[in-house]
């Protein structure tokens, strides 16, 4: 028998992430990933309370199903590319900036992948965007120091030659 | 200090299994790569993924910050020569500085590079009339790349006083530096914007229409604005064939009719045609 809109609405979904933490969450915010919806559609022709997997950690999947939760309602801002300003707040408005304002950059890291992998593009855009702002207008050496990058493994020449090459586009080629 | 798995997982090419991690002598000792193992899959797949992380974060950074990043290791330039990863060009006047720093041999590699864009900006000022191509590559080879090569036609450039027509051919030098860029991504690119922002004189070239075959063609371009006259001539004068193209806006200036007709003749889907006149001679804000 079909399923009514209003009661498909209020269908609660469960969603278990890596670590075996089960999510109940409305079938509109699950269904705001195109994946999930997916693999919705999928199980349930086989069956209705099926928990449906996600090879995301709990507090990735947790922080995602935020972001479905609130904009399966409200639809996000397009980020204008490329960034006109780094305050991310003046281009996403308050909830997205406040979002992806994330004290790890680990956790930004990991959204990035959770939004590839289950195709929700606002929030890859976002924490795409986010990213980029840590690094723009940043020089190559400001960006190793502040990321604590190591140098890899690479000849003087091999440096040399990358830097005649790039020469042109920073400010030590200035002319 | 911040947490090191952040930003540099995007610089490496990831392990995507265990037998990524083996050294290569391990792996393929005394015999051919099996590129269709599911080792070496799982590898080019996350490779594949990784870059195309990259490349979204790269959308959101003007070309050259994009271009930059090739110096923060040796892993990441070699990624950031993947023609995937930059995929806007965006030239301001302000980028322009740099650009025309730019020597031939960075120029055609970077042609190279960039043979996926799907959309550009190039917004160019005065800064183009006044000093020519060859005036900033001290070191460079002598025949410094203002964009022609043997097979180009030279710069036509008709009426007007001396300088200006020193000035515009100057212009042209760079408008032919960067189209050959655009020409590198006739196969990819959608959508591009091309603006020169000065306030020049228009001038009507008396050309006959190109007789020869089209030289470049944009598969997929379906979108072309026009501000300024500077960019009004180059689908005439480079011979390019835009099957796809179906918006065409002109604005700021009114177009020799002789390139409006190329345009059009060389855009057989062409639907929407808008000459926007805000004000014949006015420059766009930058």
């Amino acid at each position: 028998m079909e399923t009514a809109p209003m009661e498909t609405e209020q269908r609660l979904v469960k969603l278990s992430s890596s670590q075996g933490d089960v999510f109940e969450v409305e079938f509109g915010t699950a269904c705001y990933a195109d994946v999930v919806k997916q693999m919705i559609d999928f199980t349930s022709e086989s069956s209705d309370a099926e928990t449906i997997p996600l090879n995301l950690k709990t507090t990735v999947l947790e922080k995602v199903l935020q972001y479905c939760d609130y904009h399966r309602d409200n639809e996000p801002k397009e980020i204008p590319k490329p960034l006109p300003t780094t305050n991310l707040g003046e281009i996403v408005g308050d909830w997205d900036a406040a979002f992806i304002n994330v004290d790890d950059e680990n956790m930004l890291y990991e959204l990035i992948l959770a939004a590839n992998y289950l195709d929700i593009k606002p929030l890859l855009d976002l924490a795409c965007a986010k990213a980029a702002c840590a690094i723009k207008h940043m020089t190559p050496d400001a960006i190793r120091e502040h990321f604590n990058l190591q140098p890899e493994q690479m000849t003087p020449e091999e440096e040399q030659e990358m830097l005649e090459e790039l020469k042109w586009c920073t400010d030590g080629g200035a002319a | 200090m911040l947490c090191q798995a952040d930003i540099r997982r995007f610089l490496r090419p990831a392990a995507a299994s265990d037998e990524a991690d083996l050294e290569p002598q391990q792996h393929h000792e005394q015999q051919p790569t099996d590129f269709s193992s599911p080792g070496a899959q799982a590898i080019a797949h996350e490779i594949i993924r990784q870059r195309n992380l990259l490349a979204h974060v790269c959308d959101h950074l003007p070309t050259l910050e994009a271009v930059r990043l090739s110096l923060l290791s040796k892993t990441l330039q070699d990624t950031c020569r993947s023609p995937f990863v930059i995929r806007h060009l965006i030239i301001t006047p302000a980028t322009h500085q740099m650009w025309r720093r730019a020597s031939r041999a960075v120029l055609r590699q970077l042609r190279c590079r960039l043979t996926h864009l799907q959309t550009a900006a190039i917004t160019t000022d005065e800064e183009v009339y006044s000093r020519g191509p060859d005036q900033d590559r001290p070191g460079d080879d002598a025949a410094s790349d203002d964009g022609r090569e043997e097979e180009d036609e030279p710069p036509q450039v008709v009426g007007g006083n001396e300088e200006a027509t020193e000035g515009h051919r100057r212009a042209l030098g760079y408008r032919a530096v960067y189209a050959k860029v655009l020409e590198g991504s006739a196969a990819s690119l959608k959508k591009c914007r091309l603006e020169d922002t000065t306030i020049t004189a228009p001038f009507s070239p008396d050309l006959p229409a190109p007789d020869s075959p089209p030289k470049v063609t944009f598969g997929k371009l379906e979108e072309v604005v026009l501000c300024g006259a500077l960019w009004q001539g180059v689908a005439h004068d480079r011979r390019w064939s835009l099957p796809a193209l179906k918006t065409l806006v002109i604005t700021s200036f009114p177009i020799a009719p002789q390139y409006r007709s190329t345009w059009i003749k060389a855009s057989p889907r062409l639907t929407h045609l808008h000459p926007c006149f805000t004000s014949s001679l006015s420059a766009a804000p930058l």
